[in-house]
């Protein structure tokens, strides 16, 4: 083999494996994304039922109800408009009425959310900064310590 | 001024360290290459080493020394091009970096001077329980008593004492801790229950708990003549939804009461006649008492914001009003915005400097705060 | 008063930077050798200021002075002596202060230690060590400084978000800080060479080291995050795939790639621009992870400092670093000569499939982190991208990797010969044959790809093995021979077998608690009991206790196998006094088939807890995996070849009359 043919070896696995990797990434990033709505993006444009994402906003006072086992009933609301959370498991530890909360499942027939995990902020100043954002665009003011958008630009 | 000395010996000791290649006798320059050839004459050795163990082949190993002498023939040639560039114009680049070496603590000074506080002594929490009582600042007293605490916990007279200090500091979290300690340790006295009920609604921007609701009844049976149990008992009951039974309560209560509770029971009898006659919708009512009462929680702070906004600007075009700087900086401390409680003191700190009095002032209330200066 | 002088040794330590960055550069410059020499003194200067700066930080936690803002911001008195030392670390701050103390510790190194170095390169790679110096401190001084102070102090302080209070999470950061720093050496080496000009197999001999006590320590610090997560945050999982464990991770990808170029660029004088290219590479992956981390612009767990403006600064530093090493390379890269030829089956070839299959594995890794934070700044669209997307782009790469890493080492440098390397691997194989059919035919449950996963993890387990022994001539020459010839090998073949081996460990690991993980979420009530995997656990009830700063709810759990007792569990519920956050603190039970791990949540309305009892088997193998990998660098690193300064130090002085 001349020396070109064997560059053009080496050239021929790392374009071929470049390849593969890009073929793997389109057809994961089509399965396994996830996008995130507040209870307003639901309102607004519907999502089809048994479609999975991401719901987050506050977890609304006085919603929690812890029913037989480990089954947990809540709401989430981003203050404007609100969404019935079916939970089975443990919440984390950090899970608050009236604290920034972001859930993972699908929307059933009767517009209720089975989620089947829930993230809760991580300390006293976080809350998830999509939560955050999300909040701030429909106009929701945030108590102290919530990350202000705002801020990134002063 | 020990502190200098430090600073003057750690600068001194630097400056020696780098200048001294500078003075010293130039070295001879040529042989540091002879680094990298020593570098292919240990690679030749670990050949010969892999071929005595029998892990190369005679032919591979033949193979690899003569790669490695290509490499060091390259190498010589390279050199001998690069070396008839050596030493020019060394003089004045010396200079430089002498300049610059000597240079480098008075930089450092001034620097540190922009940042730094020199004048401000280390603060050790061991030895802040030690200092004279006289000369201890009122955080200071307060990390006393809760390192007396830490040790005996049963000490009902200390939580007792350190229970309405933190109410003025602002720990409303630890002020209903100390209070509930004193009173589980010294018992019920009309003092305590108070102060246990008042830091709990506090705690809960004017919800009155199931614990403070308990303490004033206990309270009221104590005094049954006291007018705050009854008042926060009336509007615990209009938080409970009990509409009727709270407006016949303010009404009973307004004609004998004084300021501030007649201020509040009319304005909360007013609210709830309103919702009983169905004036406003029963999901607007908060349970917060004041002129922001009514309000969302988000217009409510909308509004706290503007008018502490208000008066920053009032005072950033009229600074000489002692009382409005004082009110803003208390303002910010209660929002919570501490950097901005932080350089309103600073700026009416610069307003009446030389004002030995408005500074003491302003001292104390930085002091009752926990601000920094 | 200390304080301040730590203050003052910080400040002082950023003009020294400025005097290293600027002095021997020009010196290397006009090949004045006294100019040179002062970059040696400026790092060790550099070095002991910060040093001086570092320790006044930790006396002022360690005596708990409130009078410093960050202190008060981030301590307690009550906190226990390890967390108020580790504290100093444990905020934004203070890790900054320990970020550039470990650059200027890997600079000081290099000047103490680098004497076989030509004095250009070394004054070129301190004065670049020193200008990534001067945009650090510049950025503490700036934006983070630690030593900022309060008057009068608070009476206590806030302290230490009681996640971050325990002992692994202690030292995982240094660790952690010494990888990614680590690797600012091989980006420094890599500028030096190229404003020099020219780099060859004595440069990478050179680089070798650094890179892999860099690498050593990152794999080290990533383990220990993990293994943190495993048991603190109360899922039982070890990896999120979370975007700030990504940033550690890619460096790690990198820096495994670079190490395996620069064997090449070494023996064979070839792939030079790749191997520049790569240590450029994995510094700037090594920023980018401080940035995402510090810019808060993450959605994390381990995210702690959120503020823009520092992110903003980092971010302008990283530009700066990649961009500028990147447009120098782009400059230079065509006067690097190219070096020995090789057959696409030789050592070379196989080091290069590995190259390859790494760095494209970096890429999905920086594409599944980056492109959430895309496509929000373009569309608005918020995504998150999850294990799945993971599972499919970075296990299939690893693939290939992991079947082509045992004939690695027994192909020969230049040309090699698949077959016989086959021929040698066939023990291996056959074991990993086996396994797989054991797994198939015996276990029921879990992914039909999982057997072949544990197989993959014992062929490279024992392939790795096979070559020592070849090597030894285990089976062809008696025993006490083959012993010796074992002991004679280079401690470097040792190292490079025991990190393979790790590898193995490290995949069967991984297979095995992913698949066969058993679980169970339950409401318990005391006298209940639940089996899992062979234990019948126990719930005798939850006591009260306290702790040095916290409260606990402790629940008691006996297991037994049968009627055999083996343990009993202990997790609780932590409230932490200051500040009041509560924690989980799992029960386990470490075993060599794997872990028991139990969870007490939250208290029912009607009586009992919520319980989550997990068995995760062999799970212990992926940080022993990661443990090896760490003493096989120690190893690697101990080989008198590899050792800095070894080479020519005996010719030294052998040479010393003549001068």
């Amino acid at each position: 083999m001349t020396r070109k043919q064997r560059r053009g070896v080496l050239i021929g696995v790392g374009v071929g494996v470049l390849m593969v990797a890009v073929a793997l990434v389109l057809f994961a990033m089509r399965d396994s994304i996830v996008f995130f709505h507040t209870p307003s993006d639901l309102a607004e444009k519907p999502i089809a039922v048994g479609q999975r994402f991401r719901l987050g906003g506050l977890v609304a006072a006085d919603s929690v109800k812890r029913g037989q086992g480990t089954k947990v009933e809540f709401v989430v609301t981003d203050t404007l408009k609100t969404v019935p959370v079916v939970y089975e498991g443990v919440l984390p530890d950090l899970f608050k009425e009236g604290q920034g909360v972001v859930t993972e499942g699908r929307l059933t027939d009767g517009g209720t959310f089975v989620a089947d995990s829930v993230l809760a902020k991580h300390d006293e100043n976080y809350m998830p900064p999509e939560v955050a954002k999300a909040l701030e665009a429909k106009g929701v003011k945030l108590g102290k310590g919530a990350p202000h958008p705002a801020e990134a630009t002063q | 001024m020990v502190l200098w000395i430090l600073f003057a010996v750690l600068a001194a000791a630097v400056v020696w360290a780098v200048t001294r290649p500078l003075l010293a006798p130039a070295p001879p320059s040529a042989p540091a290459d002879d680094k990298e050839i020593a570098v292919y004459r240990d690679q030749l050795a670990e050949i010969e080493a892999e071929r005595a163990q029998g892990l190369l082949g005679g032919s591979e190993a033949e193979g690899a020394r003569i790669e490695l002498a290509r490499r060091l023939i390259r190498r010589a040639d390279d050199q001998k091009g690069s070396a008839a560039t050596g030493n020019a114009g060394a003089g004045g680049g010396l200079r430089g970096a002498l300049y610059a070496a000597a240079a480098l603590p008075v930089l450092g000074i001034a620097l540190y001077l922009a940042v730094g506080s020199p004048q401000l002594p280390s603060r050790p929490y061991a030895a802040r329980l030690d200092t004279p009582i006289d000369q201890a600042t009122a955080a200071d007293l307060v990390a006393r008593v809760e390192a007396h605490l830490r040790a005996h916990p049963e000490d009902g007279k200390g939580w007792d004492v350190l229970a309405p200090v933190y109410m003025r500091l602002g720990d409303l979290q630890q002020s209903a801790d100390a209070f509930a300690r004193s009173i589980r340790l010294l018992g019920e006295s009309p003092k305590r229950l108070a102060g246990f009920a008042r830091a709990n609604i506090l705690l809960q921007n004017g919800v009155v708990t199931e614990p403070a609701r308990v303490a004033y009844e206990k309270l009221l049976r104590l005094e049954p003549n006291s007018i705050e149990p009854q008042v926060w008992l009336a509007i615990a009951r209009e938080q409970d939804g009990d509409l009727k039974g709270a407006q016949s309560e303010y009404q009973r209560l307004l004609p004998g009461a004084e300021e501030p509770w007649k201020g509040l029971l009319s304005a909360r009898s007013q609210a709830v006649g309103d919702r009983i006659s169905g004036k406003t919708p029963d999901d607007a009512h908060q349970p917060n008492t004041g002129p922001a009462a009514n309000m969302s929680p988000a217009d409510r702070d909308k509004l706290i914001g503007q008018m502490v906004d208000g008066l920053a600007n009032r005072l950033k075009q009229n600074g000489s009003d002692l009382d409005g700087w004082m009110r803003l900086v208390r303002s910010y401390v209660v929002l919570g915005r501490r950097d901005d409680a932080a350089s309103a003191l600073a700026s009416a700190r610069g307003q009446f400097a030389g004002d030995e009095k408005s500074l003491a002032q302003l001292n104390e209330l930085a002091q009752s705060l926990g601000l920094g200066s | 008063m200390t304080i301040e002088l730590g203050h003052f040794a910080l400040v002082l330590a950023l003009l020294m930077a400025i005097f290293q960055m600027v002095v021997p550069a020009y010196g290397a410059r006009i090949r004045d050798p006294r100019l040179m020499a002062v970059a040696e003194p400026a790092a060790l200067c550099q070095f002991g200021l910060l040093l001086v700066s570092f320790l006044a930080l930790t006396i002022a936690y360690v005596t708990s002075d409130f009078s410093v803002a960050n202190v008060a911001n981030n301590s307690h008195s009550t906190k226990p002596l390890l967390y108020r030392i580790s504290g100093v670390w444990g905020n934004h701050e203070g890790s900054m202060v320990l970020w550039v103390l470990i650059l200027a510790l890997f600079g000081a190194a290099v000047a103490a230690f680098g004497r076989n170095l030509p004095a250009t390169l070394k004054a070129n790679v301190l004065a670049v060590q020193a200008s990534i110096a001067v945009a650090f401190i510049l950025f503490i001084v700036l934006t983070s400084n630690p030593f900022l102070r309060v008057d009068p102090p608070p009476a206590d302080g806030n302290g230490l978000n009681p996640i971050l209070q325990d002992p692994a999470l202690a030292f995982h950061p240094p660790f952690l800080y010494a990888g990614y720093v680590g690797f600012s050496i091989a980006y420094s080496f890599a500028v030096a060479a190229l404003i020099d000009g020219r780099i060859d197999a004595a440069w990478a001999r050179w680089v070798r080291p650094w890179t892999l006590a860099a690498w050593m320590c990152l794999t080290i610090g990533i383990a220990m995050g993990s293994w943190w997560a495993y048991y603190e945050l109360g899922w039982g999982g070890w990896w999120f795939w979370d975007p700030v464990e990504n940033a550690s991770f890619m460096p790690w990808l990198a820096g495994t790639a670079l190490l395996h170029s620069a064997l090449v660029m070494e023996k064979r004088d070839a792939l030079k621009v790749w191997t520049v290219l790569l240590a450029i590479l994995t510094f700037s992956l090594s920023l980018m992870g401080t940035f995402l981390v510090r810019s808060g612009i993450l959605t994390s767990v381990h995210a702690f400092a959120v503020d823009p403006k520092r992110g903003v600064f980092v971010l302008a530093i990283m530009t700066l670093f990649t961009g500028g090493a990147l447009a120098l390379f782009a400059l230079r890269a065509r006067d690097l000569r190219q070096g020995g030829i090789f057959a696409p089956i030789s050592r070379e070839g196989s080091l290069v499939l590995n190259n390859i299959l790494l760095t494209t594995a970096c890429a999905t890794v920086f594409v599944g982190t980056l492109y959430p934070l895309l496509l929000e700044s373009l569309t608005g669209d918020k995504i998150s991208v999850g294990p799945p997307y993971f599972d499919w782009t970075f296990g299939p790469l690893m693939v290939p990797l992991l079947l082509a890493l045992p004939f690695g080492p027994f192909l020969a440098w230049k040309r090699g010969d698949a077959y016989a390397a086959a021929q040698r691997l066939a023990f291996a194989a056959f074991a990993a044959v086996v396994v797989m059919a054991l797994g198939w035919a015996f276990i029921h449950r879990g992914p039909v790809l999982a057997p072949f996963g544990l197989a993959l993890g014992v062929f490279v387990m024992l392939g790795s093995v096979s070559d020592l022994a070849w090597r030894a001539r285990f089976g062809s020459v008696p025993l006490g021979e083959a012993w010796r010839r074992l002991r004679g090998l280079p401690r470097s073949a040792i190292g490079t077998t025991l990190a393979h081996f790790g590898v193995g460990m490290m995949v069967v690991g991984v297979v095995a608690t992913s698949a066969y993980r058993e679980e169970k979420i339950l409401v318990m009530k005391p006298g209940e009991q639940v089996s899992i995997h062979g234990y019948d656990i126990t719930f005798r009830g939850v006591a009260p206790s306290t702790g040095p700063n916290y409260r606990e709810e402790t629940g008691v759990f006996d297991v037994a196998r049968g009627s055999v007792p083996v343990t009993r569990l202990e997790p609780g519920r932590r409230i932490y006094d200051m500040p009041p956050e509560p924690t989980t603190e799992a029960g386990i039970n470490a075993g060599w088939r794997g872990d028991l791990y139990v969870v007490l949540g939250d208290a029912q309305a009607q009586g009992g807890y919520a319980v989550r009892v997990y068995f995760n088997p062999l799970v212990r193998f992926i940080w022993l995996g990661a443990v090896v990998m760490f003493i096989a660098g120690g190893v690697s690193l101990s080989d008198r070849r590899l050792r800095v300064g070894a080479p020519g130090r005996a010719k030294r002085i052998a040479a010393a009359p003549a001068e």
